[in-house]
């Protein structure tokens, strides 16, 4: 006779499976016996517990029946509540690229001021200017129209002095 | 028509009975929700996730009636859908993220206090709450496999042949899972008591 009974015979035993050998060895042995209802009360308290547990559990939470807090959808439903989603994306989507391509009148507001006295400077830079070339063109005209151009002007004094010298003479 | 032969009748009215049984959707939960909450309880470890999957196991079953063939008792076949779930569930990123920041986690210590006071005196009492939470707590430790024959074999007191035909596995294959468990928590009660 085997001292003891392998794991496998007792749980063979627990699960209610085992042999005639392993019965009549449980009749003689108090030490495996002793280790038989130690597993035995351990496993039925935590089944008493557990389902003490679990109805407890649901009791205190649902009074309600599971199918009746979830109303069944149709596959019609389903693809309303998609295609309604879908939508509303797609015209917050419309709505944000409008917003970001066109400016803002509010935030446009801030910006004109400066850019309007950028160009009434401009523009009072701009006539001065055009006053500046018109000077200048007319300067340029005036030279144009003399016989003499200004760098010519010591030699054309020099020749009507030797000119006057020669005719003294 | 021979003497063994069974009655085709017969098979055809129970399995109209089982179908009709499941057109009655607030019977349907109020025999078997416990049964399904407890286990898939102690699959995920959390409570609101476990009732949550149990509501999905009641409303898969109502909108698939019509494919239950009747070839296994109603039981049987809501504890397989609430297994497929349970083992969805437990696949997801989500829940691998989650696990252990269960805020809802079954508790040790709160399952212990729904001992049947079978035990007559204190010290018994203690032992038993200590026993309790000893499983409870090596039940985390098992194998999802482990745990969900372990779970259907000693909780549920499921036989081993529907613990095998819920499951998919083996006769084999579930009591070897079945052994493992055990000498686990076999281990943990030698251990510690």
């Amino acid at each position: 006779m085997s001292a003891h009974l392998t794991h496998e015979e007792l749980t063979d035993n627990l699960l209610g499976v085992s042999s005639l050998t392993v019965n009549a060895h449980l009749l003689s042995c108090p030490a495996c016996v002793s280790e038989l209802e130690k597993m035995k009360s351990s496993i039925s308290a935590f089944r008493g517990a557990a389902h003490g547990w679990s109805e407890n559990a649901l009791a205190a939470d649902h009074k309600v029946p599971v199918i009746h807090r979830f109303p069944k959808r149709s596959w019609s439903a389903n693809w309303l509540l998609a295609a309604s989603s879908m939508v509303l994306v797609a015209i917050a989507l419309t709505l944000y690229l409008r917003d970001y391509e066109t400016p803002n009148p509010t935030s446009a507001v801030q910006p004109a001021a400066p850019v309007t006295k950028i160009d009434a400077a401009g523009s009072q830079n701009a006539g001065a200017q055009i006053e500046r070339d018109n000077e200048l063109l007319s300067q340029v005209d005036s030279e144009l129209a003399e016989a003499v151009p200004a760098p010519m002007q010591p030699l054309r004094l020099m020749d009507s002095t030797a000119s006057s010298v020669s005719t003294t003479k | 028509m021979t003497p063994t032969a069974i009655p085709v009748e017969l098979i055809a009215l129970s399995g109209e009975h089982r179908i009709s049984e499941l057109e009655d959707i607030d019977a349907l939960i109020r025999l078997h929700r416990s049964k399904v909450f407890r286990f898939v309880a102690f699959s995920v470890s959390d409570r609101d996730a476990a009732e949550s999957i149990t509501q999905d196991c009641f409303l898969k079953a109502h909108l698939t009636r019509d494919q239950f063939r009747g070839d296994c008792s109603i039981s049987t076949w809501l504890m397989r859908i609430a297994f497929n779930l349970v083992r969805d569930h437990t696949k997801s990123q989500k829940f691998r993220f989650w696990k252990n920041a269960a805020a809802t986690a079954v508790d040790a210590q709160d399952l212990s206090q729904y001992l049947s006071s079978g035990a007559s005196s204190a010290e018994e009492q203690l032992i038993a709450k200590e026993r309790v939470e000893m499983v409870h707590r090596t039940l985390q430790e098992l194998t999802d496999k482990q745990r969900t024959a372990f779970v259907m074999r000693f909780v549920e007191e499921m036989d081993l042949p529907e613990i095998a035909a819920v499951t998919g596995m083996s006769l084999t294959t579930v009591k070897t899972h079945l052994y493992r468990a055990v000498r686990t928590i076999r281990a943990r009660l030698g251990a510690t008591l």
